[in-house]
């Protein structure tokens, strides 16, 4: 058995991240919710128009293309390191949790920048080498 | 060789039963629920919410039926008594795995059914003044499990993808024991109470589906199952001798006398010294009548690497060196495999690659002693391919091979099919030439059957082994009206038994019935 590669399994947490907040986005035109109400006053950036909709949406569709990576990210300065990644997603993480639905794909995508942070401690390249191994 | 499409493996008999089964079972379960909840009276100012209420109780209620079911496939000890049983024709016990991840996939599907619901019930539920959508979210004890449930899941569903599990084996192992939280966060989801009678109407009572009455079914087998487990690895158990072979493979041979098993069954091993809580699956190759036990272990990842270095066989030094003291080893098992209803055949072909030999040298070895000791079989004929790589793959049962070919029970009873996949080098040509000529023995095997240079052709050994069943030749006293059963058991890489699958359903006819059963690791 192998050792584990963080920046794989970082990879599916934050798709899984992505689709979540894309959803959690697409949620937020139909209901405007501020999750910590309670806590701060935003409200005139729910009403009457719910910027995190858009925010999220937006952001989620971005997670999911460096994650899979489309044709037009990869191989660019974005996909090849991961550091980009832990920048651009600490942000989103930040912002994304004040949305209702999003609290959750925030978490996850916390976790994921976590894992890439390992991973690129670690010296982890994005260059998985996937010679499976023949169990036979 | 042609694989079987989507359509003809999704829509065969068996396959499409279990589908209409499983998805009916789940959409009525799904109406049911949300029937109830739509037409109780005493639930109205529930209803009130919304449609988003009705579905989510649905949801809820098949998620208690998959949170039921997921843990019973994995309770290879009770499943092992099972298959002994006349369940075993009608439930494939060998797919468990398959219907632990049908389960998982289900409970994917219905978790974001009914989280998505919730999402709106509890913004409904604010706009309704019952109470506010964050506090339902994170101070209520239903939704601090629900969210401790979706975060397990994420962690439990992305490592157990298979990039992840071919990857590091471990991660996936340890992270799957999230389970544990994540069954008691179901067990205790309805803690709390929100689904409560109308106060209107008398006092309000709880009104849930109480799934965890039937839920913790579930856990309360699987955790007798892990008893069982810990009891039967602490049996005591001997390391009796170690044989390094060639090509990285290593035999132990361990006394432990406890252990009842039959031949083709697999166990569990566990070395403490290693690792307290890794257990990993191995065939037994030794037979039942061999006063020992015995595995062979292939070293092709860090546990079985720094098994074998425990054991002192990674030595290059030509005396070997022996370790003061041998570790302590821990069994669990035996488990059932396809490969020990071999002897419920006529005629049995066992394919074999690479190390994927071990359940069939069991087999083989069974066949010997039970020749030996003249006890009754209903097997007549055994076909024995072997698909090997490279040339000292073969070392490892050679012996066992030869004696076996020495003893030539009873005329044509084994015939021996080697194949060697691998490209050689001119001088090991050249050797071979200059010595097959003269000797009676295979250069490479030291067996009489010769080897055979790259792969076999099943379609052409199939059709070839049918007609000579239906000429007589093949089993000469049977009478030919009678039907015959093949068994085609097969142990190596899921490609070549999708191929192999295909060629035993074509060959596959009235009179002459050719089954196929697949080892999984």
């Amino acid at each position: 058995m192998g050792k584990l590669i963080w920046n794989q399994w970082a990879r599916l947490i934050g798709l899984t991240a992505g689709v979540f907040q894309v959803i959690g986005g697409i949620f937020a035109f139909f209901y405007h919710y501020s999750m910590f109400n309670a806590v701060i006053n935003i409200n005139s950036l729910f009403n009457p128009f719910d910027v995190f909709a858009v925010i999220c949406t937006v952001t989620g569709l971005i997670i999911l293309a460096i994650e899979l990576p489309l044709s037009f990210f990869k191989d660019t300065f974005i996909t090849n390191s991961f550091i980009p990644r832990i920048l651009l997603y600490i942000p989103i993480s930040f912002v994304s949790v004040f949305n209702y639905q999003n609290v959750n794909p925030a978490l996850y995508l916390f976790i994921a920048t976590l894992m890439y942070l390992t991973a690129s401690i670690k010296g982890e390249t994005n260059r998985v080498n996937n010679t499976l191994r023949s169990k036979v | 060789m042609a694989e079987s499409s989507f359509f003809e493996r999704e829509f065969a008999p068996k396959r499409l039963a279990f589908w209409i089964f499983w998805f009916g079972s789940h959409i009525g379960l799904f109406i049911y629920g949300y029937l109830k909840q739509l037409l109780d009276p005493e639930l109205d100012q529930l209803t009130a919410i919304g449609i988003s209420v009705t579905v989510s109780r649905g949801a809820g209620l098949c998620l208690g039926y998959d949170g039921a079911l997921i843990l019973l496939p994995v309770c290879r000890n009770i499943i092992r008594y099972l298959r002994l049983t006349f369940l075993n024709k009608l439930i494939p016990f060998d797919e468990n795995i398959w219907f632990h991840r049908q389960c998982a996939y289900s409970i994917l599907f219905w978790t974001l059914v009914h989280t998505f619901a919730h999402y709106i019930n509890f913004i409904r539920a604010e706009q309704l003044h019952l109470a506010p959508a964050w506090v339902i979210h994170y101070e209520k004890p239903a939704g601090i499990t629900g969210h401790v449930m979706l975060l397990i899941m994420v962690l439990m569903y992305t490592s157990a993808h298979r990039s992840i599990r071919q990857q590091s084996f471990e991660t996936f192992w340890y992270t799957h024991h999230l389970a544990f939280f994540f069954m008691l966060c179901l067990y205790t989801h309805a803690v709390g109470c929100f689904v409560k009678t109308d106060p209107k109407l008398g006092p309000p009572h709880c009104k849930g589906y109480f799934t965890w009455h039937f839920t913790i079914w579930g856990g309360i087998i699987y955790f007798f199952e892990r008893v069982l487990r810990e009891f039967r690895s602490r049996q005591s158990t001997q390391i009796t001798k170690v044989i390094n072979h060639p090509s990285k493979a290593v035999e132990i041979q361990f006394a432990k006398p406890s252990f009842n098993y039959k031949a083709g069954q697999y166990l569990f091993l566990n070395v403490p010294k290693l690792s307290k809580l890794q257990w990993h699956p191995f065939t037994i190759t030794s037979a039942p009548d061999d006063p020992y036990v015995s595995v062979h272990i292939r070293q092709v990842g860090d546990f079985t690497n720094e098994l074998a270095e425990l054991l002192g066989c990674n030595n290059s030094s030509e005396k070997g060196y022996i370790p003061k003291d041998l570790p302590k080893l821990r069994i669990d098992g035996p488990f059932g495999a396809p490969a020990e209803d071999v002897f419920n055949n006529e005629i049995a072909i066992l394919v074999g690659c690479g190390i994927g030999v071990t359940p069939f040298a069991s087999i083989l070895k069974n066949i010997w002693y039970q020749h030996q000791n003249q006890r009754p079989s209903k097997l007549r004929r055994v076909e024995f391919f072997w698909i090997c790589r490279d040339t000292g793959s073969f070392e490892w049962f050679q012996s066992l091979l030869k004696t076996l070919e020495a003893t030539q029970l009873e005329e044509g009873f084994l015939k021996f099919h080697i194949y060697l996949t691998s490209k050689l080098r001119e001088s090991t040509i050249q050797n071979i030439v200059i010595n097959d000529v003269s000797s009676s023995y295979d250069p490479l095997t030291d067996l009489e059957s010769r080897t055979h240079y790259g792969r076999p052709n099943f379609g052409d050994v199939f059709l070839k082994l049918k007609r000579a069943i239906e000429s007589g030749r093949y089993l000469p006293e049977t009478e030919r009206n009678l039907s015959t059963n093949v068994g085609v058991y097969y142990c190596g890489p899921s490609a070549l038994a999708k191929s192999l699958k295909v060629e035993v359903k074509k060959a596959n006819s009235e009179g002459i019935k050719f089954s196929f059963h697949k080892e999984h690791f």
